[in-house]
């Protein structure tokens, strides 16, 4: 699976253990403009859901990974 | 640049925002799978793990894996999936929810602080199994994008630290601190110990130790170092590190000065799934306890808890892990061990808001003292190394000239331009942990400026951004988290900028006049440092105007 560029948006990958359910999500141009990836999405989406009585541990990876140094 | 990923959650020791990073190559393996993020909610009804292989992404059964070190994990893992998957999972200590449990990617790659490990114990999440990579990943543009790569690698090597990295890793300097007191030693009542030598990485580069050097995803540096012991009753212990970290928290923290011992304890963590720093945090309060006579018989039975104990250190890792004896008080962190206990045991619990400090001599270095004190995950280097404050290397010298208008205040032992130079690199933290450039080539080494970290972003996304852009996203970030810890509890407490030691005790042997942090000279530099925020003097909370100017009016 190649990542997709255009129009710029990064993959989120929703689990549910608790019902077993998992979901794909696309984080958009404007919270990346806004928080550039990684860390910065992820307190975004932490700060979406504290609300819940059930906060989610996110992982994210780099957004620039990219072969900088090949 | 780097495969470097992060993990966010509300930790289980501090209750507050927590994000941790890890190296290796998780990162790259999600990104080739084609996933960016992963956000694991609820708790599954019995042990299992996450297998992600291109477009399928399924829970699996672990409960054969319950139970498992990290090592045996990941080996029964790649036993199933063949071996050139990527892990991410728990040891015993996550399973045991210890409160600074990590998690653990191809073995030796630790997002350690905080407690992920004992987070995904709770969820009945074992592990992240990830197949080879599939696809590939292509910037907007290309040209740009090599351009500003290669000035990056160019600069990186020419740094002046690069080959210190490569070839003594990060504990190229405990000899040096130790030599100047600054090194963490007995529960941060010393800056050094008395034997050093084989706790040095040129000791270990002389001897024969060193058997191997690996980098994370696409490094320059190489800086992650395998040592094997080769004698003594630890001959065969095997394992990645330890870094300088590890160096001092398992090794001049309890006055250990046997490599042996330490990378033997250093591995226990490892395979357990346990944050060295904290683990070492808390052996040591263990031993001062002990040593004070303050720790009843029923803790301790026959274990030798005096400083210098190698029984300690290599025992008590297994000890904690599965909550056994004295390991289970020690289990939930140096805080809620000194609540336990009660009394003066408060006073050498080397913590703030529950999180066991990084080995910094923050007596001794104001801008880490400052920085250490607003760091949202609490008293950690990893959200803002100030090594430049030092000024050791030209390099350095010329950022703190940049960042204040004079290179006099690359010193480490004032107050003055202490908020700027904290704030300048928390932006830039910021900025490289969400782009997943290392620490190193931003805080360290200074060749990811924040004029190509734009750059390099707009090759990638192919959206505008100047250098003054991404390092206000910086700060964005910084003050979100501030908003997130507000949420859930966080209020300005002077008492917590740094452990009570810290601020209570002198370290005589710094070459200071003033070794201590008092309430004053930190209140001074917070005040400064909320001013140049944005936010309340008082409160720290951010003010109406600096969040409608970040546009986080969504998130208040």
């Amino acid at each position: 699976m190649a990542c997709k560029h255009l129009p710029f948006a990064q993959t989120l990958l929703e689990v549910d253990l608790t019902n077993r359910e998992i979901n794909l999500q696309q984080i958009g141009e404007r919270d990346i403009e806004l928080f550039l990836g990684g860390r910065g999405v992820a307190a975004y989406l932490l700060r979406q859901s504290l609300a819940s009585s059930d906060a989610p541990m996110i992982f994210s990876t780099a957004l620039s990974l990219a072969r900088m140094f090949q | 640049m780097s495969g470097r990923s992060n993990i966010t959650f509300v930790s289980p020791a501090t209750g507050l925002y927590f994000k941790t990073n890890m190296g290796g190559h998780f990162g790259l393996y999600c990104k080739l799978n084609g996933i960016d993020y992963i956000t694991v909610r609820g708790v599954a009804s019995f042990p299992v793990y996450l297998w992600i292989d291109g477009s399928e992404v399924k829970l699996r059964d672990a409960s054969s894996l319950w139970g498992k070190t990290v090592r045996e994990t990941t080996q029964a893992l790649q036993k199933i999936h063949g071996s050139g998957i990527n892990v991410a999972c728990i040891g015993p200590a996550g399973e045991h929810r210890v409160a600074f449990a990590s998690v653990m990617s191809s073995v030796y790659n630790a997002a350690a602080r905080g407690g992920p490990g004992a987070v995904m114990g709770s969820k009945n999440l074992k592990a992240i199994a990830i197949a080879s990579p599939r696809g590939t990943c292509s910037p907007q543009d290309v040209p740009t994008f090599r351009k500003v790569t290669q000035e990056l690698r160019e600069a990186l090597y020419a740094d002046s630290m690069a080959d210190s990295y490569y070839t003594y890793g990060t504990a190229a300097s405990v000899d040096l601190m130790n030599k100047m007191h600054t090194l963490p030693s007995y529960n941060f009542r010393r800056g050094d110990i008395d034997r050093i030598d084989e706790l040095t990485s040129s000791y270990w580069n002389d001897h024969g130790l060193l058997k191997g050097r690996i980098g994370c995803a696409s490094c320059i540096y190489s800086c992650h170092r395998f040592l094997r012991i080769d004698e003594g009753p630890h001959k065969g212990t095997y394992s990645a590190g330890p870094e300088y970290e590890t160096v001092s928290a398992l090794g001049t923290g309890p006055a250990i000065s046997s490599i042996g011992a330490l990378q033997k304890a250093n591995d226990l963590c490892n395979d357990l799934g346990m944050d060295t720093i904290s683990t070492g945090g808390a052996i040591q309060w263990a031993m001062e306890t002990y040593e004070r006579g303050l720790l009843p018989e029923e803790y301790t039975g026959k274990l030798d808890l005096h400083f210098g104990s190698e029984q300690a250190v290599t025992e008590l890792p297994q000890m904690i892990a599965y909550r056994k004896g004295i390991g289970d008080l020690l289990a939930d962190g140096v805080k809620k061990a000194a609540g336990r206990l009660g009394g003066e045991t408060w006073n050498w619990a080397i913590h703030t808001r529950g999180l066991e400090q990084s080995r910094v001599e923050t007596r001794g270095a104001l801008s880490y003292a400052l920085a250490f004190a607003m760091n949202p995950r609490g008293p950690d280097h990893l959200h803002t190394e100030c090594l430049a404050e030092f000024g050791m290397t030209p390099e350095a010298r010329q950022l703190i000239k940049d960042i204040t208008g004079d290179e006099k205040y690359a010193r480490a032992d004032i107050t003055d331009k202490r908020a700027e130079i904290v704030r300048w690199h928390e932006d830039i933290y910021a900025v490289s942990d969400s782009l997943g450039v290392c620490a190193f080539t931003t805080t360290a080494a200074y060749g990811a400026t924040p004029e190509r970290c734009a750059r390099l972003f707009t090759a990638l996304t192919g959206i505008p951004m100047e250098a003054d852009q991404i390092m206000q996203a910086g700060r964005r970030i910084l003050t979100l988290e501030r908003l997130i810890n507000l949420k859930l509890g966080w209020r300005e407490d002077p008492s917590s900028y740094a452990p009570w030691r810290l601020m209570n005790e002198r370290q005589e042997s710094l070459d200071m006049d003033d070794p201590i942090l008092d309430v004053e000279k930190m209140r001074s530099m917070v005040k400064e440092y909320y001013a140049l925020h944005g936010w309340d003097k008082e409160t720290g909370v951010p003010a109406k105007a600096i969040i409608e100017e970040l546009k986080l009016s969504d998130f208040v």
